[in-house]
């Protein structure tokens, strides 16, 4: 394709062929005015002809630069004036006229076999047209010299038929756009073999010396009326190939703002310009195709003389199908075009889709873990309760009554058992602090109030606390107390605290809890580290955590949690 | 005094049974878990039953439930809780409104034979007991502005043995008091601390437990 000339010479080259082109009518109208005078009506007939493949071409030119059907129709214009100038006074213009008064002929063939591109399309068809060229060009002058070419003439008409079959040919084959586009090209046709077979007629009955004037005047006001519609079927067909683009860039830009699954649906059926268009979507589950509400979609049987359906594959899977009306099966590049851009969507939604059930995946295996994590603890808790320290109990019972008994019977033994029960005393402590803190039995059984009121007994300094009574899931309720607990530790024993405030309040679905303290600051989060692991096990729980500790300003950690 | 014991450990349970006996109890009946224990109440009679926290079937809180059953059914029965832990919470969940005839524990508090044989004895007898721990922890606990610190440290021992359910003349041999003595400290207390000055021994370990557990609470 040559480079596009800059809009603004090819606006001048358009203003120089209108007026040229104007000027050529106003030359056809005065030469028609001085031979035939009084037939106004076969003048503006010629002037419509003229003007309308003037006009035609320059708006072809203007809307598709790309193809050369514009100026083929520009030259068809200016190669009427071949036949008028016939009929001019000058000896040397009525030579010129009678030479080349086929060319307008020859270039509605050219137009014929090469629309919409203004390219020929085989070889066949090139040497067509080239041979008519030649035929004009060529041995044109002859008509000049000899009263009528009986030899010529037969081998134009006989060229005209054969661009005739071949431009019926060209339509009978086209599919799709292409078909849509070559609308036209039965009616052009058609008026070409009309042209072609009324001046047949009239050179050989001319020769034969019938009086055919009434026919060829007949012949005369229909092809004068007929021949100014074929640039406007010509035009027509470009609207349609335009009109169907239009939709799919329609289509795309509407994709490319990823629509709910009705509107791609919908926006299919407008870019394919068939309102029964269903989606269906490719359930991997029942291997089905299903529509956006999950109801089955059937596919039509391939004998089906109504329906049809194109299937989107992506990765050698299926996606989706398509079932439109039977006849977009000739609209193959559309339905193609409209199914890439659908893909686009598709593939684009099942990828966000695939990425949503990974991090749900990923969320709900965290919190799979973490509530095994509080599961084991609770079960490490009891049986340190019901095993080791229960033991531990009835054995100090026992030293103790042994001293009891030894002290009763004066065995001097009394002191070492006693000793031995201190020690068993200390042991039991520490078991029930070990315990307590592995997971403290008053959480799951009273909830978080009391339990983190038991916490705050203990702390070294004031906690004031906030917080509603009600009873959460396990697993909140769990990370709300140990980070609770981990904060008020560091609290106490690393930040100098003199008071801390425990703030927690529900809104929205979402639970907020601050836990702040007076302290030093300077609290860091990091793997392995205390408030690390709080972090960890609050995103377990699908929450964010935050530590705000400048050093010397004391520290607050705030955690949210989607809480219903 | 005629003894029940509820505890899911056999081994713990006849050490109890045993001290109690030497102390001159008569345990009546032992059970391996809670539910067993309104029917042996019916039938036994009991003055008292003394009984874990943590039982079958569900090991939570089955003593505790137990023992407010057993207020409604049998207020005449006093009900001594134990447990590993002891929770201020649970404590006061026992106490509710009628302190009388209640004891919590904690369990190991049992190493010390003789002061377990009389809180069972108080218990018994209509008394109330409240582990040291809990009250240690409440009139420890820290606060903005601590009324305590208005107490003279005399006076904080007295307030201690209050709450834990000591009668005056407990506390008396307990400081090596006189009973009088005992009486002005705790008549001080109550002002200091704005409670109301006549409630009896049963009464006012509710009403000091219920002050120290509101303190510093916001």
């Amino acid at each position: 394709m040559p480079a596009p000339r800059a809009p603004a010479v090819r606006v001048l080259i358009a203003i120089v062929l209108g007026v040229s082109g104007i000027a050529m009518a106003a030359f056809v109208a005065w030469i028609h005015q001085n031979a035939f005078p009084n037939t106004p009506v076969q003048l503006a007939l010629k002037l419509i002809g003229i003007l309308t493949f003037l006009g035609a071409g320059l708006a072809a030119t203007a809307r598709h630069p790309e193809s050369r059907t514009g100026p083929l129709m520009i030259g068809s214009a200016f190669a009427f004036v071949a036949i008028e100038i016939q009929a001019h006074p000058s000896p040397a213009l009525q030579y010129a006229g009678n030479w080349l008064g086929g060319m307008p002929h020859v270039l509605l063939a050219h137009l014929i076999l090469t629309y919409p591109t203004g390219r020929f399309s085989s070889r066949r068809d090139k040497v067509v047209v080239t041979s008519a060229y030649i035929l004009v060009v060529g041995l044109g002058f002859l008509f000049n010299h000899f009263p009528y070419v009986t030899w010529l003439l037969s081998a134009g008409v006989v060229l005209t038929f054969v661009v005739v079959l071949l431009g019926f040919e060209r339509w009978a084959r086209a599919k799709g756009a292409l078909r849509r586009a070559l609308r036209p090209l039965p009616f052009a046709s058609l008026v070409f073999a009309a042209a072609g077979f009324r001046n047949a007629v009239v050179v050989f009955f001319f020769v034969s010396g019938n009086d055919l004037v009434r026919w060829i005047e007949a012949s005369s006001w229909v092809l004068g009326i007929a021949t100014p519609l074929v640039p406007i079927t010509f035009l027509y067909g470009f609207a349609q190939t335009r009109r169907a683009r239009g939709a799919l860039g329609d289509l795309v830009v509407q994709l490319d703002s990823l629509p709910e699954t009705e509107h791609l649906q919908e926006a299919l059926a407008r870019a394919l310009r068939d309102p029964s268009v269903r989606l269906g979507y490719w359930s991997r589950e029942t291997q089905t195709y299903v529509d956006a509400e999950g109801h089955a979609v059937q596919l039509p049987h391939p004998s089906d003389t109504k329906r049809a359906f194109t299937s989107i594959e992506h990765m050698e899977e299926p996606l989706a199908v398509v079932v439109h009306d039977v006849a977009l099966i000739g609209e193959h590049e559309l339905v193609e075009a409209a199914v890439a851009a659908a893909r686009l969507a598709l593939v684009n939604e099942r990828l966000q889709a695939e990425v949503r059930a990974q991090l749900e995946e990923t969320r709900a295996s965290r919190a799979r873990i973490v509530d095994a994590t509080d599961a084991e603890r609770r079960r490490l808790e009891r049986d340190l309760h019901d095993g080791a320290q229960q033991r531990l109990v009835s054995v100090s019972l026992a030293l103790r009554m042994l001293q009891r008994k030894a002290e009763r019977e004066g065995i001097p033994l009394s002191n070492e058992l006693g000793n031995a029960a201190d020690d068993l005393r200390a042991a039991i402590d520490e078991l029930r602090d070990l315990a307590q803190g592995i997971h403290p039995p008053i959480l799951t059984e009273e909830g978080l109030v009391p339990a983190i009121d038991s916490l705050v007994e203990r702390a070294p300094f004031p906690v004031r606390v906030e917080m509603p009574d009600d009873r959460l899931p396990s697993s909140i309720e769990a990370t709300i107390y140990f980070t609770v607990a981990e904060t008020l530790t560091n609290a106490a024993k690393h930040s100098r605290a003199k008071r801390a405030e425990v703030m927690m309040q529900r809104t929205n679905g979402w639970l907020d809890l601050e836990v702040w303290d007076d302290g030093i600051g300077g609290a860091l989060v990091e793997a392995g580290s205390g408030l690390g692991g709080l972090a960890d096990r609050v995103a377990a729980v699908s929450g964010t955590m935050t530590v705000d500790s400048p050093p010397g300003g004391g520290t607050k950690v705030s955690v949210r949690l989607p809480c219903e | 005094m005629r003894v029940i014991i509820a505890d899911d450990s056999l081994l713990f349970r006849e050490g109890v049974a045993r001290i109690l006996e030497e102390d001159g109890f008569e345990v009546v009946a032992q059970s391996p878990d809670a539910a067993q224990v309104p029917a042996l109440v019916m039938s036994h009679h009991p003055t008292v039953v003394v009984t874990d926290i943590r039982m079958p079937p569900t090991n939570t809180t089955e003593g505790l439930e137990l023992a407010l059953e057993l207020r409604r059914t049998h207020p005449e029965v006093g009900v001594l809780v134990l447990s590993h832990h002891v929770e201020t919470h649970y404590a006061m969940q026992l106490l509710g409104d009628d302190p009388s005839g209640i004891g919590y524990l904690l369990k190991d508090r049992i190493d010390d034979l003789d002061e377990f044989s009389s809180a069972v004895r108080r218990v018994a007898s209509g008394g109330s007991v409240i582990d040291p721990l809990i009250v240690t922890r409440l009139m420890g606990r820290k606060r903005e502005q601590d009324p305590l610190e208005k107490l003279s440290a005399r006076e904080k021992e007295v307030l201690a043995l209050m709450a834990e359910g000591r009668s005056n003349q407990a506390i008396a041999a307990s400081l090596f008091l006189a009973e009088k003595t005992v009486q002005a400290h705790v008549a001080n207390i109550l002002q200091k601390l704005g409670l109301h000055p006549d409630a009896d021994d049963h009464r006012r370990i509710l009403a000091v437990l219920t002050y120290l557990r509101s303190l510093g609470r916001s």
